[in-house]
């Protein structure tokens, strides 16, 4: 008989458990609709007077379901995003501090961007980003980015302003990225490792807002960084260089110009980069070899130019600028001793006993290696389209 | 008690379906012979032409001057009608009676002859009604045991297949058929059903799990340890693979054990179509159990404590489906689970005519109106249509039945600890499943066979040609299906 007066309070217990919904007990359940789920979260340094105090700017995504008093033709998932915005002495307190205002409980697990303020990103970045890192709710695959000239606040706000979610901007830029081969993502995971390697300079993305012709969020190559402080950016071509270097360019345009003068567009269709410690009488050089091919996507002219002197001219033309391209950069951070495309990493992979015997005067050796660069390309497809309109008519 | 018809009719006079009719045969007309028969279960015309026409009418019995001699002509084959058996007691002479038999009763010898002349109404062999194929055959089992009896011999034309029979109930007498193939089957399996039939103490059978529960081996386990079928095929291919039969006078369905999982996941159909077409059903009904099974634990468990382990836009729309709701998510999906189980018991109870009434009723008010009303989530609405459909899959219904049950268990574990409380259910389940043995065959025979395992019947149906072996842990006595 006792047995089953045992059965039976475990059974009331069991349901009471569950249907109270004591967050002490049932470990920490919360309903879903409870939640503020944050998707993308900025981190600025608060200009106030207090020097170090850190802002914290968190946005989240809502879809609002479309209600049947107002739908219409044109109202159908209407996104809207919450901003909250926050100060405190250190990155968890100012996260803290948002909880005091908001009504829902708000769940970082879903934070997929971390936006950088510039200010910050100069102050020891690493500070900032070390609550992420060490947070169980936050991911280390989330990516963060380097807000140029600007707060994150000021993004998060121009993006609500338009009744737009940053989260999905920058998801959808990120799409892109391959075609311009200026930017990357990076994950905080990676960053961390390479704030860690004291060897490696850090690159983070970045993104910046601009204004003409009208307000726009833009991927706009990488920050830079020198030790753990913010150094500079490089965009456009040096951003290329440098993506070339580190093997990373999917697609992209070369215009060259042909033996008549003509504008030529190449489209880069893949490539691939290798880089090569070589040593040579107790030297150490390095060796990038650059392998990629193109399509030939315009001719802004009227002559032919399917001949094959013609390709093998247009073919050398883009080689160059590739190698001017990744010239640039390697001098540039040869100039200020940043080891941005992880060479150390190389050398220590691939000739690991000599690493061991320069590994602690490294910012010595780099500024003065010898980097050579092998760019070696093809003109792959020329689609059927072979001569330009007119070509045959030309003056020539 | 002699055997004779005045004991008879004392036992059994009162009655107004039995009886009794004297008629005097031999050279003066002098000897009695009692006829006694149950009116409706006999063929009344075969009686009258083949068994009391020749005794008083033919040749032989006309010179016969005692009763001694009629007996003796009788066993010689002087009556139209294939030999009855001779009685010499009255009890098998009763129980022969209720058989639909006819008695011969000779007082003075205390002797009688039963001849089957049965002629009760029979149901036709209809096409199945809840096994139903499309490529294969139609037929059924039906409620008289003769019939399915010589469904299954035309269908086994071997020597070896042997059917036994038993009675079982105390009362009812019920006969019951034990059918196995000699050469094949295992003799400890056979020994061991033929004498747990033999044990049990029932005044009756009335369904086929009055027996169930004499013959499984895991009495509190909801899992069905034995495979009711009512198609003939296959009852006789599972004869054939080397498992025990039994056919019960008055049920359509055989019972086939000792059951495994697997065999239970088998529909007739996978073996009518092409491998590769039933070996993707095969894959998807394995795949939908479990679907069936941990689906709303799951969605318990990832809207209530793991938020991240679904992606972000999922999430979302899965929160904007709930704001609203009064409830907890694990009462909605609790209630929603119950709602459903009472549509489907509804279901069945109803007159075929109401049963439209019910899935208006059903659709309307489970589906629509408790969403619309915010009483229940859309996507818990969503999820347990889901996972009902998913449960309709699956080829046996005390099996589906089973899950039902368990997938409460689960939910309800997943609601207490999340994904961690679904996965101690789930474990608990598996070793629940692993706990279970009927015959020496492991209910998740071939999974957890340690040699040799053999998977072309499991969650994928190879061709016929690749299927060498019968299953191993049925111990048979012929290994090889393919010589």
């Amino acid at each position: 008989m006792n047995y089953k007066v045992y059965k039976i309070l475990i059974v009331i217990l069991i349901f009471m458990l569950i249907t109270a919904g004591c967050s002490n007990i049932s470990f920490g359940k919360v309903e879903i609709d409870e939640l503020l789920i944050l998707n993308a979260v900025g981190v600025d340094r608060s200009n106030d007077n207090n020097e170090s105090a850190v802002a914290i700017s968190a946005a989240s995504k809502s879809i609002n379901a479309t209600s049947e008093e107002t739908s219409n033709a044109s109202a159908g998932q209407k996104t809207k995003s919450a901003l909250l915005v926050s100060t405190g002495e250190t990155v968890f307190e100012a996260i803290r501090k948002l909880s005091t205002f908001s009504e829902d409980r708000l769940f970082w697990g879903h934070v997929d961007y971390i936006l950088i303020g510039e200010d910050a990103a100069k102050d020891n970045l690493p500070q900032y980003l070390d609550f992420f890192m060490r947070d169980h709710e936050l991911r280390l695959n989330s990516k963060v980015l380097i807000v140029k000239d600007n707060t994150a606040k000021a993004v998060f706000q121009q993006t609500i302003e338009e009744e737009n979610f940053i989260g999905d901007i920058l998801e959808n830029l990120f799409k892109s990225k391959g075609r311009m081969s200026i930017s990357d993502e990076l994950l905080l995971v990676e960053i961390m490792g390479m704030f860690d390697n004291t060897c490696i300079s850090t690159y983070i993305p970045c993104i910046e807002l601009i204004n003409e012709p009208n307000n726009k969020i833009k991927l706009s190559g990488f920050a830079l960084f020198k030790d753990t402080d913010l150094f500079g950016y490089i965009t456009d071509g040096m951003a290329r260089g440098f993506n070339w270097v580190r093997g990373k360019v999917d697609s992209g345009v070369i215009a060259v110009k042909d033996r008549n003068g003509q504008k030529i567009s190449l489209e880069i269709i893949e490539s691939k980069t290798k880089i090569k410690p070589v040593i040579s009488d107790g030297r150490l050089d390095i060796k990038i070899k650059i392998l990629f091919s193109t399509n030939i996507t315009g001719v802004m002219g009227t002559k032919n130019i399917f001949e094959k002197d013609e390709l093998d001219f247009l073919k050398t033309q883009q080689e160059e600028a590739v190698k001017n391209e990744v010239k640039k950069i390697i001098e540039f951070a040869q100039k200020n001793n940043m080891d941005i495309f992880g060479i150390c990493n190389e050398v220590h992979h691939k000739k690991p006993v000599y690493w061991k015997s320069i590994k602690d005067n490294w910012s010595e050796i780099f500024p003065n290696l010898n980097i050579t660069v092998e760019v070696d390309s093809n003109i792959n497809r020329t689609y059927d389209i072979k001569q330009p309109v007119r070509s045959g008519y030309g003056v020539d | 008690m002699d055997l004779n018809a005045k004991n008879l009719e004392r036992l059994l006079g009162k009655n107004l379906d039995i009886c009794f009719k004297n008629i005097y045969v031999g050279l003066d007309r002098t000897i009695k012979v009692t006829i006694v028969y149950i009116e409706g279960l006999t063929e009344k015309e075969h009686l009258s032409n083949f068994i009391i026409k020749p005794l008083l009418e033919g040749p032989d019995f006309r010179h016969a001057e005692k009763e001694k001699e009629v007996i003796t002509l009788i066993e010689s084959g002087s009556l139209y009608f294939p030999l009855g058996n001779k009685l010499k007691d009255i009890d098998s002479a009763v129980s022969s009676l209720f058989k639909g038999n006819v008695l011969l009763v000779f007082d003075e010898e205390s002797v009688s002859f039963s001849f089957e002349v049965q002629g009760f109404e029979k149901r036709a062999i209809t096409e199945p009604s809840s096994e139903n194929v499309i490529k294969g055959p139609k037929d059924t089992f039906v409620e008289d045991l003769m019939t399915n009896i010589s469904t299954v011999r035309r269908r086994i034309a071997s020597p070896d297949l042997i059917i036994e029979k038993t009675t079982v109930g105390q009362q009812t007498k019920t006969t019951v058929a034990l059918i196995y193939h000699k050469g094949i089957a295992n003799e400890d399996i056979v020994d061991d059903i033929r004498r747990r039939i033999d044990s049990i103490r029932i005044d009756g059978v009335f369904s086929t799990a009055y027996l169930e529960e004499y013959l499984i081996s895991k009495k509190y386990s909801p899992f069905p340890q034995i495979i009711f079928t009512e198609r003939p095929d296959k009852f006789s291919s599972n004869i054939i693979e080397g498992r025990v039969g039994i056919i019960i006078d008055g049920f359509p369905t055989a019972l086939i054990l000792p059951a495994t999982l697997v065999a239970l996941m088998q529909a007739p159909e996978d073996y009518s179509t092409n491998f590769l077409v039933s070996s993707q059903i095969r894959f998807l009904r394995y795949l939908l159990i479990i679907v069936t099974l941990f689906l709303p634990g799951f969605y318990i468990a990832v809207t209530s404590f793991h938020y991240e382990m679904l992606p972000t836009v999922l999430i979302l729309s899965v929160k904007i489906a709930k704001e609203g709701v009064p409830f907890p998510t694990f009462l909605e999906t609790i209630a929603l689970l119950i709602a459903f189980e009472i549509l489907v018991e509804a279901g069945i109870r109803l007159p075929k005519s109401i049963g439209q009434a019910l899935s208006i009723v059903g659709a309307v008010v489970v589906g629509q109106a408790a969403a619309q009303a915010k009483l229940s989530s859309p996507a818990v609405v969503v999820l347990i249509s889901v996972t009902a459909i998913s449960n309709f899959v699956l080829p046996n219904q005390d099996l589906s039945n089973a899950i039902r049950l368990w997938r409460l268990i689960i939910a309800i574990a997943s609601s207490i600890a999340g994904l961690f409380g679904m996965c101690i259910g789930g474990l608990f389940l598996l070793c629940h499943l692993c706990s279970i043995e009927n015959y020496g065959v492991p209910y998740l025979s071939p999974f957890v066979s340690s040699t040799n395992p053999q998977f072309q019947d499991t969650f994928i149906r190879s061709p016929v040609r690749l299927m060498k072996k019968r299953p191993i842990d049925l111990k048979t006595l012929n290994k090889k299906r393919i010589d």
